[in-house]
């Protein structure tokens, strides 16, 4: 359901300004209190450098003593997860050929494995039959099964049962479950031989719902933290690592400290966590996040050719990748992560992508390589990536509004509500010949219904202005009617923990690179992401620890990963499934 | 046009007796009902239901029926010798008398927030969003409500087909926020939904196919037995998701045992143009879906072909001979957004917004003929008794928005067919701005008694309270 609410709450001069509209309507949230977010204090120029004035971060008081644990809904295995599942499981080189058929994910709220979303439709249902029966082909009985193809007695194939279920089920089969595939087997006529049997029972593992949908019984024997909530197991607990840190199932190491039963203690999972973190998939688990939480897939829409004629897949490839990897390297590689997230110049440019930064690859770059580069001081943080910009932007114009909902939704995590309606077929204030993107966005933004939020999103989107619609910087602009204007990208941040003026993108970035709540609410994008749903309420004392101990260290990503894994919600499940 | 891989038409008696072992997948079939069928007359061919949806509005002034006393329209009702059809829908000209025109419905459940966003959650399904962004319908959509009500007591292979060019938004759901996904790949049906039709009363039971399909059998059995055992342990929404997908699995399986029972003789595996392109792709699932119905593997096809954007350019026409903009066109903001604007709106001017006028013309036309492609293939099957598949199908033509841009008031829905007598086509009904819910209704209506409880249970209440639309049969 889509009902559930971000923690951090309405902002409240857009809702109280929305209110007023002449139709009397609105379904914005928010209790209508009119907080004054208008005019603000000139504040002093912003430190570029957030660690020389950190972000201030307090746990709420009224957390003392509250729950940190929160719902598990059951999830199912996003597409990519059930592909790296696959290629893990049954030794394939990879698995994404598995899943070239399956319907798109997404468009949901949050990340695609949001648990609110995750339910099969049919057409999927349909693909995994395919999929599972390629998997399964795949399957070498000579080499995996554990026996002499010969001589396949009931014992081996039971303990195939066993040893394979294990980790297809990503815990050990019930009897039950043993019995049902057993009695599969045994009951092929004379028809199917040895390996047909052993493949049909491999592919009817991997569509059963206990492979597809992450499943969580708990387990009562450990002692219970909270009243209400049990120990998730420790297969489970290894599972919910794996998928948090690498997108697929668990590995031996995993089932291993799964088995014995000591990955739930603190101390394990630390250092499970610290074994993983620099692995290779971590790197592509967190190369997921960045890809959903910056919306790469903008990059497909469509680049008005007359306008930008070097546009083309390609480019558009690089720059996402660069987006990317920018975010990755932020997370896995800086210990200042988020002071690197947010303000770093580092780029990596291929020669495609180099001309839209202005820069030259450096010498001795293989030809379509990336190659690490400083950029020009007018970038700064992943927002001032091309291709974030060109994701946040229409087929000629940058589009303020895009990257101002941006800001004010994925990185500071405030819900304006939806536009009122007939916001979208109301056509705004007639501009004069010549006017800006940024004079025409203006007017709309004076209309009555529109002002309250659009005073809140506009600002921070036109500090990214001298952006063109590809990502390339220039301090004029094409107006519509074909003439050149200077752009404006100068405002005030207002509605925030560090309200004030800026002159442009750099500054914003600076200025949002000190915000507890920008903070806060990636950390909050991490818990969406690391948990599989939204948060709700009841889950802010939660997430304050969780920013508390990743502001503590630094902003070192390592740290929150940490934190995350052996946080309470992570470790205990309600005792009822929901 | 020519349905290529079809044999010719002929009565119900080109039944044969391999035609009925091919129907049935194999399964030798006891001799009584073989003679039962010999000599008696066809029961009455079943409904169907075709749910056509297309993207980014009209003109409603150019699209609907044109007077041909040439005045404005002032009756509730027009027969259609009283009028010709409009320049976007000129390519129907040949279905005039096959068509229900219906204006002046409005969608009145939208609640504001993003335009599309709105539609694609509330349009089909009768109620209010469950919240903002796509995915968010508050209910199943009228299409798979109907395939609740449209099989009787027989066993379909797939109860619902869907369509058209994959992108990540959906308008059918079938539940509350369960999106149903499209398939993009006319060859990929083929394979699955037409497993074991080779058409033309030719084919044989395939013994590889009959290994599989008990293979197959076999081992969803044992995922729903193993299922089952994990279901009983969870609660609330888990269960009914782990129930949902088994259910999938379930029908899928069935499916694939199930023989179509109703074969005609235009009943045949489509054969597919194998090109690449909006025009080839929008033809060949045309096919698949007269030849999905002809051959009973389904009774409930949507066609969701999206908008103009979708490359449809390469095919489309402008009015005034002009060329259309390169495929670098901003199709939804330069040319659906503009023509919708006065002067000094965004920029607008009087001459752009001519150019843009122009361009959605061609796609608006465009679509309309890949609407009267459909209707002729359709109607060009007979069915096992000889009459017309169109006859027992009714084609629902939807569009996103109306009149305005981006907006919900007075949609260019139109009927094609009868299904079974549910609708009389060869008019033009005008409505004064009723909610379209009311269609929704008289198509459920046409599906189901209307005493069936579930009849006045579809939809957002609020909007039911006015019941079907009148004089539609």
């Amino acid at each position: 359901m889509g009902a559930l609410l971000a923690t951090t709450g309405t902002v409240a001069g857009c809702s109280g300004t929305i209110g007023q509209n002449a139709a009397g309507e609105s379904n914005q949230g928010g209790d209508g209190d009119s907080g004054g977010t208008g005019g603000t204090a000139f504040v002093p120029a912003v430190q570029i450098d957030p660690m020389a004035n950190p972000p201030v971060m307090k746990v709420p008081d009224e957390c003392k003593g509250m729950s940190r644990m929160g719902a598990s809904p059951m999830r199912r295995l996003t597409n990519l997860e059930y592909a790296n599942t696959l290629r893990d499981l049954l030794k394939r080189p990879n698995g994404r050929d598995l899943i070239s058929a399956f319907p798109i994910e997404g468009a949901g709220h949050g990340f695609d494995n949001n648990a609110d979303t995750s339910a099969i439709p049919k057409l999927r249902t349909q693909k995994m039959l395919d999929a599972s029966r390629l998997a399964a082909d795949g399957f070498d009985s000579a080499k995996d099964l554990g026996c002499q193809l010969s001589a396949v007695s009931e014992t081996c194939v039971r303990d195939f049962i066993t040893s394979f279920g294990t980790r297809a089920y990503r815990r050990p089969p019930t009897a039950d479950e043993s019995a049902v595939l057993l009695k599969l087997y045994n009951g092929f006529g004379t028809d199917f031989s040895v390996t047909e049997k052993i493949k049909a029972v491999v592919q009817t593992m991997i569509l059963s719902p206990q492979f597809n949908f992450m499943t969580e019984a708990g387990d009562e024997s450990v002692a219970s933290k909270e009243k209400g909530y049990i120990s998730v197991s420790s297969h489970e607990l290894a599972s919910r690592l794996s998928y948090f840190l690498w997108g697929t199932m668990p590995d031996a190491d995993l089932f291993a400290a799964a088995k014995s039963g000591e990955l739930l203690k603190t101390g394990v999972i630390e250092a499970q966590v610290k074994r993983m973190f620099f692995d290779n998939r971590t790197r592509e688990s967190v190369r997921n996040f960045a890809d959903q939480w910056t919306e790469q897939d903008r990059l497909k829409r469509i680049k008005d050719a007359n306008v930008f004629p070097a546009w083309n897949d390609q480019v558009a490839k690089d720059l996402q990748a660069e987006t990317t990897t920018f975010i990755e390297k932020s997370v896995i590689d800086a210990r200042d992560g988020w002071k690197n997230l947010m303000t770093d110049r580092r780029g990596y440019v291929t020669s495609r992508t180099a001309p839209i930064y202005g820069v030259s690859v450096p010498s001795g770059t293989a030809a379509g390589a990336s190659a690490e580069v400083t950029l020009p001081e007018t970038r700064a943080g992943f927002m001032t990536r091309a291709g974030f910009l060109a994701g946040f932007a229409q087929a000629k114009y940058p589009s303020p509004i895009q990257r101002g909902m941006f800001v004010r939704r994925e990185l500071l995590c405030q819900d304006l509500g939806a536009p009122p309606p007939g916001a979208e077929s109301t056509p705004p204030p007639a501009t004069p010949a010549g006017a800006t993107n940024r004079q025409i966005k203006a007017a709309h933004a004076q209309m009555p219904q529109c002002k309250g939020c659009h005073q809140l999103i506009d600002p921070p989107g036109f500090a990214f202005e001298t952006f063109d619609a590809i990502g390339r910087y220039s301090l004029t602009e094409k107006t519509e009617s074909g003439g050149t204007a200077m752009s404006d990208t100068s405002g005030v941040l207002s509605g925030t923990d560090v309200d004030g003026d800026f002159k442009d993108a750099a500054e914003l970035m600076g200025r949002l690179s000190r915000s507890a709540e920008a903070q806060t609410c990636v950390v909050t994008q991490w818990f969406r992401y690391a948990r599989g749903r939204l948060d709700q309420p009841v889950d802010k004392c939660a997430i304050a620890d969780l920013a508390g101990a990743f502001n503590a260290s630094g902003g070192d990503f390592a740290a929150l990963f940490t934190a995350l894994a052996t946080s309470d919600g992570f470790r205990f499940r309600p005792a009822t499934t929901n | 046009m020519s349905f290529k891989g079809y044999v010719p038409v002929k009565k119900g008696s080109s039944i044969t007796r391999r035609t009925l072992l091919r129907g049935s997948g194999g399964v030798a079939l006891a001799l009584p009902f073989l003679e039962a069928m010999e000599g008696k007359a066809f029961a009455a061919p079943p409904q169907r239901f075709i749910l056509v949806y297309h993207t980014q509005g009209m003109f409603m002034d150019e699209w609907q029926p044109k007077l041909k006393t040439g005045g404005a329209a002032t009756k509730t009702e027009y027969a259609a010798a009283e009028y010709d059809m409009n320049s976007l829908t000129a390519d129907l000209a040949p279905y005039k008398d096959d068509l229900l025109f219906l204006t002046g419905l409005d969608n009145k459940i939208s609640p504001g927030g993003n335009a599309h966003e709105v539609v694609f959650n509330n349009l089909l399904t009768g109620r209010k969003a469950t919240g903002q962004g796509f995915f968010q319908a508050g209910g199943p959509s009228i299409d798979q409500v109907i395939s609740t009500k449209i099989y009787g007591t027989s066993t379909p292979r797939s109860r619902t087909v869907h369509l058209g060019p994959s992108s990540s938004w959906s308008v059918c759901y079938s539940t509350k926020n369960s999106p149903v996904s499209r398939n993009s790949n006319p060859a990929d049906v083929v394979k699955n939904l037409f497993l074991g039709v080779t058409g033309g009363g030719t084919s044989m039971p395939d013994p590889v196919f009959e290994k599989e399909r008990q293979r197959n059998k076999r081992m969803l059995d044992a995922v729903k037995e193993s299922g089952n055992s994990l279901r009983l342990k969870l609660g609330g929404d888990d269960r009914k998701r782990v129930e949902a997908y088994l259910n999938d699995l379930s029908e899928i399986s069935d499916g694939i045992s199930a023989a179509p029972t109703q074969t005609s003789a235009s009943c045949g595996k489509p054969v597919l143009s194998g090109k690449n392109g909006y025009d080839p792709l929008s033809t060949d699932l045309s096919s698949v879906a007269a030849m999905a119905l002809a051959c009973d593997l389904t009774r409930v096809i949507t066609l969701d072909f999206g908008g103009p954007d979708n490359g449809m350019r390469d095919y489309m026409k402008r009015p005034d001979g002009q060329a259309l903009p390169g495929p670098g066109t901003d199709w939804h903001q330069d040319v659906v957004h503009r023509s919708f604007q006065k002067p000094g709106e965004f920029g607008g001017t009087v001459a752009n917004i001519a150019e843009a006028k122009m361009n959605f013309r061609a796609g608006a036309k465009y679509q309309q003929g890949t609407f009267a492609n459909l209707i002729g293939k359709i109607k060009a099957v007979r069915e096992a008794d000889g009459s017309s598949l169109l006859d027992h199908t009714a084609i629902i033509y939807v569009n996103e928005f109306g009149e305005e841009t981006h907006g919900f008031k007075n949609y260019p829905f139109m009927i094609a067919g009868k299904a079974g007598g549910a609708f009389r086509p060869g008019r033009w009904l005008r409505y004064g701005g009723t909610s379209h819910e009311r269609l929704l209704l008289s198509m459920l209506a046409a599906y189901m008694p209307t005493t069936a409880p579930e009849y006045t249970g579809f939809g957002e209440p609020a909007w039911n309270v006015d019941g079907p639309l009148s004089n539609l049969s």
